[in-house]
């Protein structure tokens, strides 16, 4: 459904956005692109909708290039931005009008079964600029689906959401894979909420591809644990004992063969006070390294 | 089901759809009316200081003179008759358009691709499989019903103005120094003459809007947009009147805008109006090209 392949931009004369990226999101699927604020996602999905111009390499959706035929590429595409902007001083149903009016596309029942979807029938007459942050999201939405879109870019849609919000937006995104086999992309800095959605990711950092897969596989490796005991160096050589590695004050790895709830048991066999203990995920910062550090042996 | 039910039609419909969108997109910011009443404020004050004993008999005077020139047939002139609405009228329309028309189209205009970029809905709409070209086209086109609009109005509103305070069947008196023009017509023929003008006029103040237009298409605050415009025809307006330039002064864009004023003439001076036409439709051709040129190249992060 839609193919990234070997993105290069650099603004400016600056270090490269995007370094050679390539990666493909399959029909119905559900992808987390994953990176820090400025690690490159908001250009690939700039160039992707055709508002950045790549120095090198090529979008395609559905099979159309987006460089060479933009406006039929995008037919069946619909975007959300993080903090989305409409025209505050008009109505929100004035809004959706003027904005599938660019994508040549208005259905008055669709677009009230699709403001009904969202959840915003009482207000759909308001001014914009009434409205809050988590209407603006859901505004956000309505008009992404007005195209009827096969496909959907979603540049962190949850910034700023009340949990509850975010919590809301996220059923609906698995609302629409499920019942009307959309594609998502999902453009996120939060691993946790990406695992939550997605079956697959990319992470991009400083530009780069650095991992293409499972969201699982994310995870794979020796599970990481967090514990807070009395004794730490005591704590530290019992671990490293039963073949795991301490790694930083409170933090430790353990083999497959040595279980959570048999260090424990060692632990307070050995008199040391334990006042919790847990696994531990990694953060993305995390994850990077641990992708550099293996790309670099 | 509305009229704008299904699929929209290409080409020319879809275009005036969008178009209409545009217009609705411009007109329901408050900014954009507030240039018409500002108009109507403008011309009420201006028919109060006309009105003044000394404005009357400098305009009288001024009517005089000229008559007075005219030779032997200065006899057949009813000075009271030309000291009428659409003297007046046209007067007002001067003073009100060059203080007040550049102004208001240079906001408009200067607004029209940065105010988006810079309120973030630009990015909401270059999301849409819509061409820039076609997008540049749509404004473009909003911007010249604007002008239309705002000029059309601010001479009909003169003209009511002129008729509630001076004599609304009276004939028309026009002078111009820049054009070096001076010319009586009667009420009837001397009101075709005002309406036949004012598409001129609006055609004339459309080169404000394109180069505010062009600016607007380039990487700069809206505000930035509206300042340059107006300061790129106040540098036109300065060396127009400077001395040393005197021999070359209609080559000026503010000469050449001020020529709408020759279809007021006895004798219409077709040639000049053409040629001096024609460049101002290069300018705004050139205006448009430039911007699109620019915008076509933008990157637009979101």
């Amino acid at each position: 459904m839609l193919e990234i392949k070997n993105l290069h931009k650099t603004f400016g004369g600056g270090k490269p956005a995007l370094d050679g990226v390539s990666f493909s999101v399959g029909r119905g699927e559900v992808f987390g692109l994953l990176g820090h604020n400025g690690a490159g996602k908001s250009t690939a999905l700039g160039i992707m909708l055709g508002m950045v111009r790549p120095d090198s390499g090529d979008v395609t959706i559905g099979g159309i290039s987006v460089r060479e035929n933009r406006s039929q590429a995008l037919a069946k595409v619909g975007a959300i931005f993080e903090s989305p902007c409409f025209y505050s001083y008009l109505s929100a149903w004035m809004n959706l009008k003027v904005l599938a009016g660019y994508s040549g596309y208005w259905d008055e029942d669709k677009a009230r079964e699709i403001v009904e979807l969202v959840g915003l029938s009482e207000r759909i007459d308001s001014k914009v600029s009434t409205y809050s942050h988590g209407m603006r999201q859901r505004l956000a939405l309505a008009q992404a689906l007005l195209p009827q879109p096969e496909l959907l870019l979603l540049d962190e849609p949850t910034d700023g959401l009340d949990p509850e919000g975010i919590h809301e937006f996220r059923r609906f995104i698995v609302r629409l894979r499920d019942q009307l086999g959309v594609t998502i992309l999902f453009n996120s800095h939060l691993l946790s909420e990406v695992e939550q959605v997605c079956g697959r990711v990319a992470i991009i950092r400083q530009g780069k591809l650095v991992f293409e897969g499972d969201s699982k596989s994310v995870y794979s490796g020796e599970p990481r644990y967090q514990i807070e005991v009395d004794d730490w160096r005591r704590t530290s050589e019992i671990i490293e004992a039963g073949g795991g590695a301490a790694l930083s004050e409170g933090r430790f790895t353990l083999p497959e063969s040595l279980r959570i709830c048999d260090l424990v048991s060692a632990l307070v066999g050995a008199g040391i006070e334990i006042s919790a203990v847990g696994e531990r995920r990694r953060t993305l910062e995390e994850l990077y390294l641990e992708v550099a550090e293996a790309r670099d042996g | 089901m509305t009229a704008l039910d299904g699929r929209m039609p290409g080409g020319t419909r879809g275009f005036l759809r969008q178009l209409y969108f545009e217009l609705a997109k411009m007109f329901g910011r408050r900014r954009t009316h507030i240039g018409f009443g500002v108009f109507v404020l403008l011309e009420l004050i201006f028919a109060l200081l006309f009105k003044r004993e000394r404005s009357v008999e400098w305009v009288q005077g001024m009517i005089e003179r000229r008559a007075s020139r005219a030779g032997p047939l200065r006899f057949l002139f009813d000075l009271d008759y030309y000291y009428s609405a659409l003297t007046m009228g046209h007067m007002i329309l001067g003073v009100a358009v060059v203080l007040l028309g550049g102004l208001f189209l240079a906001l408009v205009a200067g607004d029209i691709v940065s105010k988006e970029e810079e309120d973030g809905t630009l990015r909401m709409v270059l999301s849409r499989p819509v061409s820039r070209g076609r997008l540049l086209a749509i404004k473009y086109s909003a911007c010249g019903v604007f002008t239309c609009a705002l000029i059309g109005f601010a001479a009909l509103s003169s003209l009511v103005t002129g008729m509630i305070f001076w004599r609304p069947d009276g004939g028309f008196f026009i002078t111009s120094r820049d054009l070096e023009l001076t010319a009586f017509h009667k009420f009837g023929p001397g009101l075709w003459r005002y309406l036949i003008a004012v598409p001129f006029l609006a055609l004339s103040m459309f080169v404000v809007t394109s180069l505010a237009f062009l600016f607007s298409c380039l990487r700069m605050k809206p505000a930035t947009a509206t300042i340059l415009t107006l300061a790129l025809l106040f540098i036109d307006i300065i060396l127009k009147r400077m001395e040393p330039l005197q021999d070359i002064k209609h080559v000026f864009i503010t000469s050449r805008m001020s020529t709408w004023q020759l279809l007021l003439a006895r004798d219409i001076d077709w040639w000049l109006l053409i040629q001096n036409f024609s460049i101002l439709g290069l300018i705004c051709a050139v205006s448009f090209f430039a911007g699109w040129s620019v915008f076509s190249r933008r990157d637009f992060k979101s």
